[in-house]
């Protein structure tokens, strides 16, 4: 009995360890220990405002802005790369090409500019730490930016790296979907950050 | 023979990670804009009283 709950628990690791961490953020966003981390961090944000790229970014405008073209241009790559792969899995776009072979080739694409953006985005959160510290929307992007990393390194990419003939059509609809939601996510809340506060 | 049963385990749990996360995602994304979309229809209803 136990040796089959075993087995059963270990050919379900994957599952198993998203849903926990699922629960596990569910649980920490409804509890006191959000706020408490919350707190405990606004030291760190305004350590990064004494970085040299956060003197930099608050004090050279022009710096900040240029690196801002670069953050802005890596994300329309990587939405590029997102919408063409996932638009392929849904069938809406380039089905004369074989998916795998857009899939591979946009996840390359996606790879290099995920860390462009990333790259320019710690330098951007640098100048103007002691700004997104207080905006809910900022939390809720890295939460955003945090899922897809995730979801595109633990579950898609291992998942369509397979022969999609032995993926359910339906599950690789979800994986499509379910990634376009995400990284519009991610750019939408990063383009409000722009217009919230002052 | 259990290779290949390995991989189909590999695949099955592959897919239901991937159905959880799935719909995990949708209902944040739609509790979440929805919850936006109220609060601004709610402001400019203050602001132009809608």
């Amino acid at each position: 009995m136990s040796t089959s709950l075993a087995m059963t628990l270990d050919s379900y690791r994957r599952t198993i360890t998203t849903v926990a961490l699922v629960l596990i953020m569910l649980v920490f966003a409804l509890s006191s220990a959000r706020r408490a981390v919350w707190v405990d961090l606004y030291e760190f944000f305004l350590w990064m405002e004494t970085t040299w790229f956060g003197v930099i970014g608050k004090t050279w405008g022009a710096a900040f802005a240029v690196v801002e073209a670069f953050h802005l241009l890596a994300m329309a790559l990587l939405g590029g790369a997102v919408f063409v792969a996932d638009f392929r899995l849904l069938g809406w776009c380039f089905s004369d090409v074989p998916a795998q072979e857009i899939l591979d080739k946009a996840h390359k694409v996606f790879v290099v500019s995920l860390i462009v953006v990333l790259a320019t985005g710690v330098f951007m959160a640098c100048g103007v730490a002691g700004k997104i510290y207080w905006l809910p929307v900022f939390w809720y992007k890295m939460l955003a930016l945090a899922t897809g990393i995730l979801f595109v390194f633990f579950i898609k990419r291992p998942l369509l790296r397979r022969d999609l003939n032995d993926i359910n059509p339906r599950v690789i609809k979800l994986v499509a979907v379910t990634s376009i939601l995400i990284w519009v996510t991610v750019a939408a809340t990063g383009r409000w950050i722009g217009f919230a506060g002052s | 023979m259990n290779d290949e049963a390995g991989r189909d385990k590999e695949l099955a749990d592959l897919e239901t990670a991937a159905t959880a996360v799935g719909v995990t995602v949708m209902v944040f994304f739609v509790v979440y804009w929805a919850a936006q979309i109220a609060t601004t229809y709610d402001l400019l209803a203050m602001a132009y009283g809608w």
